[in-house]
C-alpha cells in the first residue's frame, strides 16, 4: 500500500511537470493551430539556465537568498527568460512562416527545436550536468505513512498554484475569453476586434514560462539534466495534450497529471523498459475510442 | 480560422497557387537529362572518392524514404511524423532473418517491403479516421514503439540497444560490396520506384490521392474511398520504406536502434517538404540537400545542426512551396501519357453530342429518392425533425425554407455526410441511409456545396476527373502496368470531363487551376465535376448564390437542360425567380419540418409558407 502511495506522489509529480508543459503546448495549439516543438527545448532551456544560476555562481544565489529563497529567485529569473525566448522564437520562426500553411510551421518548429537544442549543446557542452547537493533541499518527510521530500510537496504546491492560476486567467477573466475566442476562430476574433497579436504574445510568453519553471524544478527533483532531454519530456507532454484533448486548459492538466501516475505506475508493476511502448499503446486506443481526448470536445464537421 | 478547414490549411499556403494562369506547359527535358547522366557517371568523375561516393548512397537512401514519405504526406497530405518506424521494420525483417536463416539479401527485399506494408496497414487500420495532428501524434508513438521494442529486445530478436551485427552483403549476380555496386544499386531500386510513382500519379489513383489532400469531404462525396485510399498510401509508404531498410541494413552490416530515431522522421518530413509537397523531383532536391549539407558544414563541427535548423527556417520563410513544387499537368499532357492507339480514339469518343449516352438508365421507381420520417439533433439541437419527401424522377425540385430551417442538413443526410438517427432514406428503392458518402455518391447521385468546394491547387479537368473517379475501376496493379483497360478507362475518363467541361462553357479553362477562377466559374466547375460522376440525382446547395443576374438565367438554362439528359435535379435556392423559372416541385421546410409542398405559384399564396418564411406584408 505504501508502495502504491509513493508511486503516485511519485507520479503526480513527473505529471506536473508534463502538465505544466502541456499547458505550453495546448495554449498556443489552440491560438496558432501549431504543434510547438521547439517547447520541450525551451523547457531544458530553463533548466540549464536554473543550473546556471544555482550552481555555476558558486552558490552566491543561494547564500544570499538562502536555499528556498534562491529557489525562488532563480525560478523567477528563468520563468521571465524563457518567456522572452518564446517570445523571441514566436517572432523569428513562427510569425514570417504563419502565411505560408501549417505544413510549413511544422517544418519551421521542427528547424527551431533543433536549433535551441543544438545551441544549448554548444553553450553547455553535450555531457549531462549536475545539481551541486548545496543548492538542492535535501528534507524528508513522512505524510500518512508515505516517505517523501519538501521537495516534492513544493514542486507540487507550485504545479497546481501555477496550473489554477493559468485555469483562472483563461476560463474566468476577460483576457482569457479573447484567448478562448481566438482558439475556437482566429478570423472572427479579429472582426469582433480583439487583438491576436496580444493573445499571441500572451500564449507565447505564457507556455514557455511555465515550461521553462518546470524545467527548473525537474532539474531540481533529478538533479541531472542534459541538452537532449526536452524531446522526451515534449513528446510525453505533447502525448498528456492529446491524451486530455488539445486546446483544452484542464484537458491539458488532466492529461499531464493522468500520464504522470500511469508511467510511475507502469514501471513500478509492469517493467521500467516497457512502460513508454504502454504509455503509446494506451495514446492509441484512447484515441480510436475518443478521437479528440478525453475531455476534448467532439466537433460535428459543418459541410 | 474555421476547424472545419483543416486539410484545406495544410496544404494550401497562400500565395502559391493564388493567381496562376494556364499551366505553363513547362518541359525541363534538358534538366532532367543532366540529373539522371550526373547521377550515373558521377561515381566514375576522378575528383569522386569512396566517402564521397558512400555519401551518395545515403543521398539515395534519404531519397528513397523522402519518396516513400512524399506517398504519405505529400500526395494525401497525412501528418506522418514516425515513417522511421516502417524504415526500422524493413532493416530489422532484414537483418533477423538474414542472420538466422541466411537467406538472401536481394530475396528479403520484397520480404522486408510486405512486412512494413503489413505492419502499416495494422498500426494504422484502426487510427486512420483520425485528423490531423491527432494523426500526427499517433504516428509519432508508432515510431516510439518501434524503436523502443528494438531496444528492449523481445525474445532475444532484436539484439537490444546494441542491434545486430554480420549481415550479408546482397548478391546480384556479383556480390555487391563496394561504395559504387551499393551506390548502383540504391540508384537503380530508385529508378523502378520513381518509374511507378510517375504512372500512378497519372493515374486515378494517384488523383484520388490528391483530392483527399485538397478536401477530405469533397473527395468522399465524390465517391472516393477515403478510408481506402488514405490506408493504401500507408501501405505502399510504408513498403518502399521497408525497402530502404532493407538496403541500408546489407550496406551497414549492421542495425542498430539509434539509427530509427524521432530526428529521422523530422528529416524525412522536411525532405518532402523543403522539395514541395507531392513533387518527385523536389524529393531529391530534398534529399540532396539534407544530405550535403552537414557536409559542407562539416569544418563547423558542433554547430552545424544549430545551422543546420536555422536553414529549415529561412528555407521556409523564403522558400514556403519547396524548391520545386508539383507541377500539375495539361489536359494534353496527360493524354500524350496515353500510348498512341488511345490518343487517336479521341476524335471518336468526343465525336458524340454530350452525356447522355453514358448515362445510367433512368431509375424505375416512380419515386427517385424517398425520405420517411428522418431525425437528426446534434446534442440538444434539432436539426431534422421527422421529415417526409419525394423527389420524383425527371423533375427539378427545389427545396426552399429560411435559414435555419435544416435545408443542409437534410442534403447531408441525403449524401451520407450525416446518419439519420432515425428513419429512412431510399434512392431508386434501395434504403440508403446509414451507407458512406462515397457509396451513395457511385450509386448515382452527385453534390455540390454551399461554400463550394472544390480542389484548388489542381487544374479543372483534374477537378472534373474526380467525378470520374468511381466510375472507373483501375487500381493499383493495372495504373503501374499500364493495363490496356486501364488505358481505355483514362481515355474515356478524359474524354467524358472533357465534355462535362464544355457542357458548363469552362471549355477554355481546362489547365487552369481551379483556385485561379474567378467565383462565378467555381460554381460552374462543380457543377461540371459532379456531373462527371453520370449522376441520376444531381443535388444542388444554393448554385445561384454570388452570381448575377445574367449569371442565373444561364444556370437556369444549364438546369432545364440537365433534364433532357435524363437527370434529376435537387436544389436548395433562396433565388425565387430562379425556383419559379425551373422547379417543377416546391418543399418547403421550417424548424427541421416540411411545412408545405406543391408548385411555386401555390407556395406563394400559402399562408404557412408566408408567415414562415416569404414574411407576412405590412399594409
Amino acid at each position: 500500500m505504501t508502495i502504491l502511495l509513493e508511486q503516485i506522489v511519485n507520479g503526480l509529480t513527473i505529471g506536473s511537470f508534463y502538465a505544466l508543459v502541456a499547458l505550453g503546448y495546448s495554449m498556443v495549439y489552440g491560438v496558432m493551430k501549431l504543434i510547438n516543438f521547439a517547447h520541450g527545448d525551451l523547457f531544458t532551456l530553463g533548466a540549464f539556465l536554473g543550473y546556471t544560476i544555482l550552481a555555476s555562481t558558486s552558490g552566491v544565489v543561494t547564500q544570499n537568498f538562502g536555499i528556498w529563497g534562491g529557489i525562488a529567485f532563480t525560478a523567477a529569473i528563468v520563468g521571465m527568460s524563457v518567456a522572452l525566448a518564446g517570445i523571441l522564437v514566436e517572432r523569428v520562426a513562427y510569425r514570417p512562416v504563419y502565411p505560408s500553411g501549417r505544413l510549413s510551421l511544422v517544418v519551421s518548429a521542427l528547424g527551431m527545436s533543433i536549433f535551441i537544442q543544438n545551441a544549448i549543446m554548444a553553450i553547455w557542452g553535450a555531457r549531462p550536468r549536475a545539481f551541486p547537493a548545496s543548492v538542492v533541499p535535501s528534507a524528508r518527510l513522512v505524510v500518512f505513512g508515505v516517505p517523501v521530500t519538501v521537495l516534492q510537496i513544493i514542486i507540487l504546491a507550485v504545479s497546481f498554484i501555477l496550473m489554477a492560476a493559468i485555469w483562472f486567467i483563461v476560463e474566468k477573466t476577460a483576457f482569457g475569453a479573447s484567448v478562448r475566442a481566438s482558439a475556437l476562430d482566429r478570423e472572427t476574433a479579429t472582426l469582433i476586434g480583439i487583438d491576436v497579436r496580444k493573445v499571441i504574445f500572451f500564449v507565447f510568453a505564457l507556455g514557455p514560462g511555465l515550461g521553462g519553471v518546470a524545467g527548473l524544478m525537474n532539474g531540481l527533483y533529478y538533479r541531472s539534466i542534459s541538452f537532449n532531454m526536452g524531446w522526451n519530456y515534449g513528446l510525453k507532454a505533447f502525448t498528456a495534450t492529446i491524451l486530455g484533448g488539445i486546446g483544452n486548459i484542464p484537458g491539458a492538466m488532466l492529461g499531464g497529471l493522468l500520464l504522470g501516475i500511469l508511467e510511475s505506475l507502469l514501471a513500478g508493476y509492469v517493467s521500467g523498459a516497457w512502460k513508454d511502448v504502454f504509455v503509446f499503446v494506451i495514446l492509441i486506443v484512447t484515441l480510436i475510442f475518443r478521437p479528440t481526448g478525453i475531455l476534448g470536445e467532439k466537433t460535428a464537421e459543418k459541410v | 480560422m474555421n476547424i472545419t478547414k483543416t486539410v484545406l490549411d495544410y496544404v494550401t499556403p497562400a500565395g502559391q497557387n493564388k493567381g496562376r494562369g494556364p499551366l505553363p506547359d513547362r518541359k525541363r527535358p534538358g534538366l532532367l537529362t543532366a540529373a539522371i547522366v550526373a547521377i550515373a557517371i558521377a561515381p566514375f568523375l576522378p575528383f569522386i572518392d569512396n566517402y564521397w561516393i558512400d555519401i551518395g548512397f545515403y543521398f539515395g537512401i534519404y531519397t528513397l524514404l523522402g519518396l516513400s514519405l512524399n506517398i504519405v504526406l505529400g500526395e494525401v497530405g497525412l501528418f506522418d511524423l514516425g515513417h522511421t518506424g516502417f524504415y526500422a521494420i524493413g532493416a530489422y525483417v532484414t537483418a533477423i532473418l538474414n542472420t538466422t536463416f541466411h537467406i538472401p539479401i536481394l530475396v528479403l527485399l520484397p520480404v522486408s517491403a510486405l512486412v512494413a506494408g503489413l505492419f502499416a496497414w495494422m498500426v494504422t487500420a484502426p487510427v486512420i479516421h483520425l485528423k490531423g495532428d491527432y494523426l500526427c501524434i499517433v504516428t509519432i508513438g508508432i515510431g516510439e514503439i518501434v524503436r523502443l521494442t528494438m531496444i528492449n529486445n523481445p525474445f532475444g530478436l532484436t539484439g537490444g540497444p546494441n542491434g545486430i551485427n554480420g549481415i550479408d552483403t546482397p548478391v546480384f549476380i556479383v556480390p555487391i560490396v563496394s561504395s559504387r555496386q551499393f551506390y548502383y544499386l540504391i540508384w537503380a531500386l530508385i529508378a523502378i520506384v520513381i518509374f511507378g510513382l510517375v504512372r500512378l500519379q497519372r493515374s486515378r489513383v494517384g488523383r484520388a490521392w490528391n483530392y483527399i489532400r485538397e478536401d477530405e469531404v469533397a473527395a468522399e462525396a465524390l465517391g472516393i474511398n477515403v478510408r481506402h485510399y488514405k490506408l493504401a498510401a500507408f501501405v505502399l509508404g510504408a513498403g518502399i520504406a521497408g525497402m530502404a531498410g532493407n538496403i541500408y541494413a546489407s550496406k551497414q552490416m549492421s542495425v542498430s536502434p539509434e539509427s530509427f530515431t524521432f530526428m529521422e522522421s523530422s528529416l524525412l518530413f522536411c525532405i518532402v517538404l523543403l522539395g514541395g509537397l507531392g513533387s518527385i523531383p523536389g524529393t531529391v532536391l530534398g534529399a540532396l540537400a539534407i544530405t550535403i549539407f552537414p557536409e559542407i558544414f562539416r569544418p563547423l563541427a558542433q554547430y552545424r545542426l544549430m545551422f543546420f535548423g536555422l536553414a529549415l527556417l529561412v528555407m521556409m520563410i523564403f522558400k514556403p512551396a519547396g524548391l520545386m513544387p508539383r507541377q500539375r499537368e495539361s489536359g494534353e499532357k496527360l493524354r500524350s501519357a496515353l500510348s498512341k492507339k488511345r490518343r487517336e480514339a479521341k476524335g471518336r469518343l468526343t465525336g458524340n453530342d454530350g452525356c447522355r449516352k453514358d448515362m445510367p438508365p433512368p431509375g424505375r421507381a416512380e419515386n427517385l429518392l424517398e425520405v420517411k420520417d428522418v431525425h437528426l439533433s446534434f446534442g440538444g439541437v434539432t436539426a431534422v425533425a421527422g421529415i417526409d419527401a419525394e423527389i420524383e424522377a425527371g423533375k427539378i425540385t427545389a427545396l426552399i425554407g429560411p435559414n435555419g430551417a435544416g435545408k443542409t442538413t437534410l442534403f447531408n443526410l441525403i449524401t451520407g455526410i450525416y446518419k439519420p438517427q432515425a428513419g429512412s432514406i431510399r434512392f431508386n428503392g434501395e434504403d440508403i441511409s446509414g451507407q458512406s458518402p462515397h457509396a451513395i455518391a457511385g450509386k448515382g447521385i452527385a453534390r455540390t456545396f454551399q461554400n463550394i468546394r472544390l480542389f484548388p491547387s489542381l487544374t479543372c479537368l483534374e477537378n472534373v476527373l474526380s467525378g470520374q473517379h468511381c466510375r472507373g475501376k483501375a487500381e493499383f496493379t493495372a495504373s503501374l502496368l499500364h493495363l490496356p483497360s486501364q488505358q481505355d478507362e483514362e481515355t474515356q475518363m478524359l474524354d467524358f470531363s472533357l465534355q462535362c467541361l464544355d457542357r458548363v462553357g469552362l471549355s477554355d479553362s481546362t489547365d487552369k487551376l481551379a483556385a485561379s477562377l474567378p467565383y462565378g466559374k467555381r460554381r460552374y466547375l462543380e457543377i461540371a465535376r459532379a456531373l462527371a460522376l453520370r449522376p441520376e440525382l444531381i443535388v444542388l446547395d444554393e448554385p445561384s448564390s454570388g452570381l448575377n443576374d445574367a449569371e442565373t438565367e444561364e444556370l437556369a438554362q444549364l438546369l432545364l437542360s440537365l433534364l433532357h439528359d435524363g437527370l434529376s435535379v435537387l436544389l436548395i435556392e433562396h433565388d425565387m425567380h430562379l425556383v419559379d423559372r425551373v422547379s417543377d416541385h416546391v418543399i418547403v421546410m421550417q424548424s427541421g419540418k416540411k411545412i408545405a409542398e406543391g408548385k411555386m405559384c401555390d407556395m406563394r399564396k400559402n399562408p404557412l409558407v408566408i408567415e414562415a418564411y416569404l414574411g407576412t406584408e405590412e399594409d
